[in-house]
């Protein structure tokens, strides 16, 4: 177990590096440079200057391989865009609201739709069924920037009890984990129900409810911990979900998070920031696949590792 | 042997009870007819512009109302479908095919070469596929490069085809190449239990190809699984054509996909909601259909069930 | 309760004047305009009220001479944090003019130069040699007095090679100026100098009119001290030393910068705003809701609400439109077919209806554009004089056809790019309409976004481009000199020497009937008989204010907020 899980662990070196490199050439494939404003473009020695200064006029690979030294003693570069201000800074300042972000998110996900996933597969056919799932539709189906809009709009502007956007109390907080993690919610409801309706199907189940044992412990010893298995698969994915939909509940409620980085520095060309924004998502979905790979092992001994 | 074709008898008729299932597949085989028949049925051209009827409410003349430059709405949704469903069925035909390829043969011949194919997809598997199709829809739409570039026959090329699609070319191309990677890694481990199978064995022993056996007795019995997946992630691309048009980088104006309408319809929704309420019923409707019948294919091709 | 304190001599004039009524007002305690109560949750602003300044000042409007006025601060938006603030390092926005001054100011409504950190100025016969008298009895923030060696200094930081300005071309017009920021002269040998320390010279290569006016948005006064000091982090509140209006308090990056007062600037007195705090937001729709759920106090409206905002009673009153010193226009490629053909660009130019454009399109209030330089500045020529390719399609029809191109027929493949934004992409797609339905001619559409754009304009893949040019001071040499004129212009753009003559000698002349005459002249020649570009429309600022707030709305798009009012009715 601790062998596989440092292998992983090493695999995440040689993955980032392919990543930086594709990263890097896509990057510098592109025309245009970080300095040129919209509507006045920089008379040609400015931009000299600035392209010296910050070496952008040597070749390509060797502004990879300065790059990279650098990145690897921890400096990810200076911000373009930002020229007072280095991309480790950035993060530093960003990441983490991000983060918080993303965890609330996975967490209301987990909270609403892992139970209203059982319920409905307990209570499969009935009323409470077709309402569980009707809401789960809801939110796979209603996009994140239309789901904000209609909460802003509920919410804040017409009973006044949320503000509409920021970040920083816990009111404000609401709003965007919600609109965040709803759409989580439903895709976690749907397979929870489906799951545990499959497994409830199982011999060994019938087997237990013959012996007599009460339907509750069936459902909770026996039946969650193999129902949740496709559940625990999907945290993989469904964190990338989160990381693409911070974008968007990011833009829409002000939130100062990475998200706006992310995007932002590929329009500007500013280069480090999109090297850093990059890798760190990458190191992010690295995580959080192994995670969820230790957790799949942990739950179910019956899974055989990769024979390399 | 070739898989029982009694299963998939069975398959349909526990399909055809599912009424959910049912519901989603009739309005996706109407769907793809008024795609078809866009240009018979739509009122009005996508792209005719009133600007008399800027913003108007649904109305008379335009039942759905209009947008920003007084197109008929209606007519919009109408042609829009034809984007939404390239986009999410050819994104997920590319998806499928390359994967149940690539995972096939990687599981089957397992070893070193399995060994190299999977590090590829644990690594593609890890790149953000986003920041991907973000740098790959930015380099596509910023215009090669300039003169030099503009001169290279396969990027004028591609240019024009891309032309030709509204601007979906590019789009389909970067979703396309993210996508693929969790159908190779479904299909690869589906294929390394599959090969341990007795049809298998005995069919090698009768001295059958390689790829006759992948052709004839694997890849069949993977078409189920995959066909759920694949189903069940054509709301995605939808999703994320949607999302693209939301940061900027979606199809070209004037073409009518209905992320787009969504994504430009959702600042106006305080003062015009029509606008981003029409073009979200109408991706609701889709992605709930390809999501009913991926859950009915689920359900249909479960052997455990029983009817 | 608040407790006044008053000395006995304060005491005994006022109770002359003051009733128990207005003890009563020193001591009330909630009493303030709800303006004063930074960040107020967002349940207290009824939007449904229309009677104005009821909403938000109840009885504390009767503050009493007695007591001391709570602190008047406004919560707004900006779109991006603001980064670089340095004046000499970067463009100026409003983090950066609030706390630093230039040597002048301009009036946009009397169209004339006002003293800022200059109080007069003089040029000399030749109209090389401007003096500058600094303003005395004015001090940093830390105490020490702004002299003119601070004028000296920054000018000299603005070239200086090492800080890379982007906006270092602003200051060509000085003596040396090119060959210190190229490197090839040491800075001391701009030629900007402090004669002594209130006195200032400016020597310039070539005599330039515009030059004043210029002065007004670039040339803040820095404080060398505080910034050899501390460096690149000199402008964190904890370290920055300013001389205007406000200085920054807190910064917390993305998220939101607050400018508090200066109480040493020499104006403070009419400074009626004390605390300004600005949120980031980029998003406009997100700023809007905030303003009307009462989260701010001020904001742009965004187009698609504009409609909205004027019909619906809570907002109408307080609804403003001004138009901005920022010209949208198209350009074409000239150097391929079929815009190297001045028949074909005026029959473009013929084509589009700018009325349509701007009331149903863009629904700003923009003001329709015939002729580059906005209203306000030096050399903008006015509609009534005619001068520009009007609307008329049967007469874009007939030059078409006298091009060579009947009925649009035989023309190549046309690409009109533009950079990727909302509007930009409505106005596109209208004028693109336009040019199929009175000329008959199909026009694709390209997008680009930001960065990628100016190169994409200059390869000449697209043959009409749209761009936009904010003015960075009042005055026609700004758009026409530094955008138009050969030397400057970038590639595709039309040149022609008798224009680039004209350019030259507005530049220099000196008696202001004599210039306006030459811009005239200049805009005739440029855009009316050759159609270099098509003008469309004059931005507009539309904003919506809480009754409390007087916003006077500049030409000039930086919001000063040392100008913005308090309304105590």
């Amino acid at each position: 177990m601790i062998g596989y899980v440092v292998r992983r662990m090493l695999w995440a070196v040689p993955v980032c590096f392919v990543i930086s490199v594709i990263t890097f050439g896509l990057m510098h494939s592109i025309p245009g440079n970080p300095f040129d404003k919209m509507d006045k473009p920089l008379p040609a020695q400015v931009l000299k200057q600035l392209m010296a200064h910050y070496q952008l006029d040597k070749p390509v690979y060797m502004q990879y391989l300065q790059y990279i030294g650098n990145a690897l003693q921890g400096n990810l570069g200076p911000s373009y865009q930002y020229m007072n201000r280095t991309v480790n800074e950035i993060i530093a300042g960003s990441f983490p609201k991000s983060i918080v972000l993303g965890i609330m998110g996975v967490a209301v996900a987990l909270i609403i739709g892992v139970p209203l996933g059982i319920v409905a597969a307990v209570r499969h056919n009935t009323a409470m069924d077709y309402l569980s799932m009707f809401i789960a539709l809801i939110g796979v189906s209603v996009p994140a920037m239309t789901m904000a809009w209609i909460l802003i709009w509920v919410f804040a502007l017409k009973l006044g009890i949320l503000p509409v956007a920021r970040w920083g109390s816990v009111q404000q907080a609401i709003l965007p984990v919600f609109t965040l993690g709803v759409g989580g919610a439903a895709i976690l409801a749907r397979l929870t129900r489906a799951s545990l309706l499959q497994v409830l199907r199982e011999d060994y189940i019938r087997a237990a409810r013959a012996k007599g044992v009460t339907e509750w412990i069936v459902i909770v010893r026996h039946a969650l911990r193999n129902a949740l298995i496709p559940v625990v698969t999907v945290l993989g994915p469904l964190t990338a979900g989160m990381l693409t939909g911070s974008l968007v509940v990011e833009r829409i409620f002000a939130i100062p998070g990475l998200g706006k980085y992310f995007v932002e520095s590929v329009n500007v060309r500013d280069y480090p920031v999109i090297m850093g924004t990059t890798l760190l998502y990458a190191l992010v979905l690295v995580a959080a696949n192994l995670l969820v790979d230790i957790t799949y092992y942990w739950i179910d001994p019956r899974i055989k590792m990769s024979k390399n | 042997m070739k898989p029982n074709s009694g299963l998939w008898r069975d398959a349909f008729k526990r399909l055809a009870k599912n009424k959910l299932a049912v519901s989603g597949a009739v309005i996706i085989f109407f769907l793809v007819l008024v795609a078809i028949m866009a240009p018979l049925i739509a009122p009005r051209h996508y792209s005719d512009a009133d600007f008399a009827a800027v913003y108007s409410p649904p109305g008379a003349l335009y039942p759905l109302g209009a947008d920003f430059l007084g197109r008929d709405l209606l007519s919009r949704l109408i042609y829009g479908t034809r984007i939404s469903l390239q986009v999410g069925v050819l994104g997920a035909l590319s998806a499928f095919s390359i994967g149940i390829l690539y995972g096939t043969i990687s599981g089957y011949f397992g070893g070193n070469l399995d060994n190299v194919m999977m590090r590829i997809v644990d690594i593609l598997y890890a790149f953000p596929d986003l920041l991907f199709v973000i740098l790959l829809m930015v380099t596509f739409k910023s215009g090669y490069g300039g003169e030099e570039a503009a001169k290279n026959p396969l990027v004028l090329g591609l240019v024009a085809i891309d032309k030709q699609l509204g601007g979906m070319m590019f789009i389909l191309i970067g979703i396309s190449v993210t996508s693929w990677v969790g159908m190779a890694r479904m299909s690869r481990g589906m294929a390394l239990s599959l090969r341990e199978r007795e049809f298998v064995q005995a069919a090698k022993a009768q001295g059958a190809h390689d790829f006759t056996i992948m052709a004839r007795h694997l890849m069949p019995n993977l078409v189920g699984p995959l066909l759920v997946s694949v189903t069940l992630a054509v709301p995605g691309y939808i999703g994320t054509e949607a999302f693209l048009s939301f940061i900027g980088l979606g199809v070209d104006p004037p073409t009518p996909s209905w992320g787009a309408m969504v994504a430009d319809g959702y600042q106006a929704m305080r003062s015009y909601p029509h606008l981003a309420i029409f073009p979200g019923l109408a991706l609701a409707i889709v992605m709930l259909s390809f999501n009913f019948l991926g859950d009915g294919l689920r359900d249909a091709l479960d052997p455990k069930i029983k009817q | 309760m608040k407790k006044i304190t008053l000395s006995r001599k304060e005491f005994l004039k006022l109770t002359g004047v003051a009733t128990a009524g207005s003890v009563i007002g020193a001591c009330a305690p909630a009493a303030v305009p709800a303006a004063a109560v930074e960040a107020p949750p967002a349940t207290s602003v009824p939007a449904a009220t229309s009677v104005p300044a009821a909403t938000s000042a109840p009885e504390a409007t009767a503050v009493s001479p007695t007591a001391v006025p709570e602190p008047v601060a406004i919560r707004l938006t900006i779109p991006a944090d603001p980064g670089v603030v340095d004046p000499t390092a970067n463009w100026v926005y409003e983090v950066a003019d609030s706390q630093w001054v230039t040597l002048v100011k301009y009036d946009y409504v009397k169209n004339e130069v006002l003293p800022a950190g200059a109080v007069s100025w003089s040029v000399s016969a030749d109209n090389l040699i401007w003096t500058f008298n600094i303003r005395k009895d004015w001090k940093w923030s830390d105490g020490q007095p702004v002299t003119a060696k601070d004028y000296e200094y920054s000018f000299q930081e603005i070239v200086n090679p090492a800080t890379a300005c982007p906006a270092s071309w602003r200051l060509s017009i000085i003596k040396n100026a090119d060959d210190v920021n190229k490197g090839d002269k040491p800075v001391s040998d701009l030629g900007v100098k402090a004669v002594d320390d209130y006195t200032l010279t400016i020597e310039l290569t070539n005599p330039a009119a515009w030059f004043l006016s210029s002065l007004s948005s670039i040339g803040h006064a820095v404080p060398r001290l505080t910034r050899e000091k501390f460096g690149a982090d000199w402008t964190k509140p904890e370290n920055v030393v300013v001389n205007g209006p406000y200085k920054v308090t807190e910064w917390i990056i993305d998220s939101e910068v607050t400018l508090s007062k200066n109480p040493s600037y020499y104006d403070a007195a009419t400074v009626q705003i004390d605390k300004v705090i600005l949120y980031v937001v980029t998003s406009e729709s997100t700023a809007m809701a905030m303003y009307e759920n009462g989260e701010i106090d001020t904001v742009m409206v965004p187009t698609t609400d504009i409609d909205r905002v004027r019909q619906v009673n809570s907002l109408k009153d307080q609804f403003a439109s001004a138009p901005m010193m920022r010209v949208n226009f198209y350009r074409f490629y000239v150097l391929k077919p079929p815009f190297d053909d001045l028949l074909v660009r005026k029959a473009f130019a013929a084509a589009v209806d700018r009325d349509t454009l701007i009331s149903q399109v863009t629904r700003g209030n923009e003001v329709p554009a015939y002729t580059m330089t906005p209203p306000g500045c030096v050399g903008h020529v006015p509609r009534s004089d005619g001068v520009g390719i009007p609307f008329d399609p049967k007469v874009a029809v007939q030059y078409l056809t006298d091009a060579g191109y009947p009925g649009g027929k035989g023309l190549p493949a046309l690409v009109l790019g533009y950079n990727a934004s909302e509007t930009n992409a409505r106005v596109a797609q209208a004028i693109q309409k336009m040019w199929k339905d009175y000329l008959g001619v199909e026009v694709t559409l390209k997008a680009h976004e930001g960065a990628g754009y100016m190169a994409a304009v200059q390869s000449g893949a697209m043959n009409i481009v749209r761009a936009g040019w904010g003015m960075d001071y009042p005055d026609a040499n700004n758009t026409y000199g530094e955008l138009f004129a050969s030397q400057v212009s970038d590639k595709g753009i039309l040149e022609l020497p008798e224009l680039d003559e004209l350019i030259a000698e507005a530049a220099v002349e000196s008696d202001l009937g004599k210039r306006k005459t030459l811009y005239k002249q200049i805009e005739t020649m440029f855009i009316q008989d050759n159609a270099g570009v098509i003008p469309l429309y004059w931005a507009a600022t539309n904003t919506v204010t809480k009754p409390f707030l007087n916003r006077p709305n500049d030409p000039n798009f930086l919001m000063e907020f040392r100008t913005w009012t308090v309304n105590n009715n």
